[in-house]
């Protein structure tokens, strides 16, 4: 736990940076360091979440076995029961060590209910829209890392199921797009969010997290060729945006490398595009680009690793699908290689120049 | 001021009037990187894909002529680029992190190598003779390197050979005496990198994600095996397993608790769940054990979580990373 001096010269800290002389409530802050505790470790969190899948999996083998799936609302009552359940125990314990409990219950309460409506008579796609009210409603209700980390993950999966069920492959690109935007938003605008609700400062890492997870899947439907029909003509439009996206970035990050003349700065913004043209027909890689980027500016770790992972894979399918001869794929590859290391020495020399 | 992160600036902006621009500038300050960190990963990012890309297209450009070669030039092309690589590696002006990650290259080329000798003169269809020369020949690189990705590549290729022979050639060894066997292995090189760690041995430095990753192999090994005695039975066959797994895991443990390790008190604990489900599971099939094995598993997962709590909450903060 922090000590009460740090926490004091972070204060001040805080204070020197804004001249409207902003009042802080050290009690409430020295306090919510005590409730706190300590941040989440990653072994905590795994804990939580691999023991929560295992809790769910042998319960669901009892309820098999004991046939409380051959009642219809035996099913529903005790779906919603325990998807109530997580939510109370997570708002009124809002405890790390409650985690277990509630994601397991929140995931049983999802798997009844799945199988109580499917009884019903309940059509999939519509089940697939109660499942997103559902994640977007313990979204808005709980504050918990892990429950609303598994609140965006199942919306997400359950928009994606419902656009390929419908089999309307086409909402694909503008469901990418609207990602690229919120996400691009959420992540630049993070003073912003903190600022506008301050309940909602607590929900931004998950959130964060959530929404690059659904981006990175939406991508992967759009990078694999042959996963889904695609029409050409609204990928160019998701690409374009997802470049363009990439461009706005730019002009945040010439000042911050500090290029200044405008000579330079059309270079940058040339060389850009440059690169990303080729990718018009692959959005999956320009995506892959833009999350490295923002991650980057904003110093978001495991974004980053992901990004890097998720570029070297969309690369290395875009080249695999590519409908052209090993020789002509030796060029493009050799060719774009050389000019990376053009730009690399490029560079260096002009730092070295400074 | 000791650092100040995100959560910081996210935890006391919530209880103050501090307005959007002052959260920016803090968050700018503190959290978001300098010009010089992105100099040093643009300057990264362009250097490696660009090796990489010009490789790969080297790479297609012989795979395209690839039938048309004669096998002396297959195997010269690939030879020549191992000595190649090797003479720049040994070059006095190479600094040490380079000529480590080219010895690595080259010992992935070695495999290469093998995998297109084996192609060419149709050396047979065992393929765990492959793997057992590829580790051989890159055991002395491996010794004078002490690099660890280098010594991982080595663990996972030792591995790799056993798991092969016990599938392709040793049909008497059964499958819980091959993870008695990768467990025993992989136990001593981790309880040995761990002394040298602990006791700065010939002043090497092992990063932690390596041990980690032989912890995380080990304890798989053991639990798969465990798993596999208890839906068996087989008592002779693993006696062995257990006799050395229980004092490995008390030692664990122990060792957990005294370098206050999330990793190991967490990992361990989890074999342990797991391990007593299976058992249960074992002992009856029922729809109540499988109530029982529902509600231990969330009753042990919360105490686990609640102990790791209770550890970091008596060490300072700073100290948790």
């Amino acid at each position: 736990m922090k000590s009460k001096d740090n926490i004091t010269e972070m204060i001040d800290y805080l204070r020197s940076t804004d001249n409207g002389n902003p009042l802080f409530d050290e009690d409430r802050i020295i306090a919510a360091y005590q409730k706190q505790g300590v941040p989440q470790t990653l072994p905590v969190k795994m804990m939580a979440i691999f023991g929560g899948l295992l809790t769910s999996l042998a319960f669901s083998g009892f309820l098999v076995i004991t046939g409380i799936y051959q009642s219809v609302y035996g099913l529903l009552g005790f779906g919603v029961t325990c998807i109530i359940a997580a939510i109370w125990i997570n708002n009124k314990y809002n405890k790390v060590i409650l985690d277990t409990l509630s994601i397991s219950s929140f995931i049983i309460g999802l798997i009844l209910l799945w199988f109580g409506l499917d009884q019903l008579g309940v059509h999939e796609n519509l089940r697939y829209l109660i499942y997103s009210i559902l994640s977007l409603c313990s979204l808005l209700s709980t504050r918990g890392y892990i429950l609303n980390f598994a609140a965006i993950f199942i919306m997400n999966g359950s928009i994606l199921a419902l656009i390929l069920s419908t089999r309307s492959y086409s909402l694909m690109q503008i469901y990418v797009s609207s990602l690229t935007v919120l996400l691009y938003f959420f992540l630049r605008q993070e003073a912003g969010i903190i600022h506008m609700k301050k309940t909602f400062s607590a929900q931004y890492t998950p959130i964060r997290a959530g929404l690059v997870f659904s981006f990175l899947s939406g991508l992967v439907y759009l990078g694999k060729r042959g996963l889904i029909p695609l029409s050409m003509g609204y990928t160019w439009v998701t690409s374009m945006l997802i470049i363009t996206a990439i461009a706005f970035l730019m002009s945040t990050l010439l000042p911050i490398l500090k290029i200044k003349r405008t000579m330079h700065k059309v270079c940058a913004y040339t060389l850009t595009i440059v690169i990303l043209l080729p990718t018009v027909s692959s959005p999956a890689i320009s995506g892959a680009v833009l999350l490295m980027l923002l991650s980057f500016l904003v110093n978001y770790r495991t974004g980053f690793v992901i990004s890097i992972i998720a570029l070297v894979y969309f690369i290395s399918q875009y080249y695999y699908d590519l409908n052209l001869t090993l020789l002509i794929k030796s060029v493009l590859l050799a060719s774009s290689g050389i000019s990376f290391l053009l730009i690399y020495f490029f560079f260096l020399k002009n730092i070295d120049n400074k | 001021m000791k650092n100040m992160e995100r959560e910081d600036i996210h935890l006391i902006s919530r209880h103050s009037t501090l307005s959007q621009k002052g959260i920016a500038k803090a968050l700018r300050e503190k959290v978001y990187p300098t010009s010089e960190s992105w100099f040093k990963f643009l300057k990264l990012f362009f250097f490696v894909f660009g090796i990489g890309f010009s490789l790969l297209g080297i790479v297609f450009f012989f795979a395209y002529n690839w039938t048309a070669l004669h096998k002396f030039v297959k195997l010269g092309l690939v030879e020549g680029l191992i000595i190649i690589t090797m003479i720049i590696a040994l070059l006095p002006q190479i600094d040490k992190r380079t000529r480590n990650l080219m010895i690595t290259g080259c010992s992935l080329l070695i495999g290469v190598l093998f995998a297109l000798f084996g192609q060419i003169y149709q050396t047979g269809a065992n393929a765990y003779d492959f793997f057992l020369a590829w580790t051989l020949f890159i055991t002395l690189w491996v010794l004078v390197t002490d690099f660890s990705p280098l010594w991982l590549l080595y663990f996972l290729l030792i591995n790799t050979t056993l798991i092969l022979y016990q599938q392709q050639v040793a049909a008497d060894w059964s499958v819980t005496w091959l993870f008695t066997l990768l467990f025993l292995i992989n136990g001593t090189v981790l309880i040995t990198s761990t002394l040298i760690q602990r006791f700065r041995i010939g002043n090497l430095n092992i990063p932690i994600y390596f041990l980690n990753i032989m912890a995380l192999a080990t304890v798989t090994f053991a639990t798969s095996g465990l798993i596999g005695y208890i839906f068996q039975f087989d008592w002779r066959e693993s006696s062995l397993l257990i006799l050395s797994y229980t004092p490995a895991f008390l030692g664990g443990i122990y060792y957990g608790i005294k370098i206050k390790s999330g990793f190991y008190l967490s990992v361990l604990p989890f074999s342990l769940i797991v391990l007593i489900s299976a058992l249960l599971v074992k002992i009856s099939e029922n729809e109540w054990m499988f109530l029982l094995i529902s509600i231990f598993i969330m009753a042990s997962a919360t105490l686990v979580v609640r102990n790791l709590i209770h550890m970091h909450k008596e060490q300072p903060y700073e100290k948790q990373r």
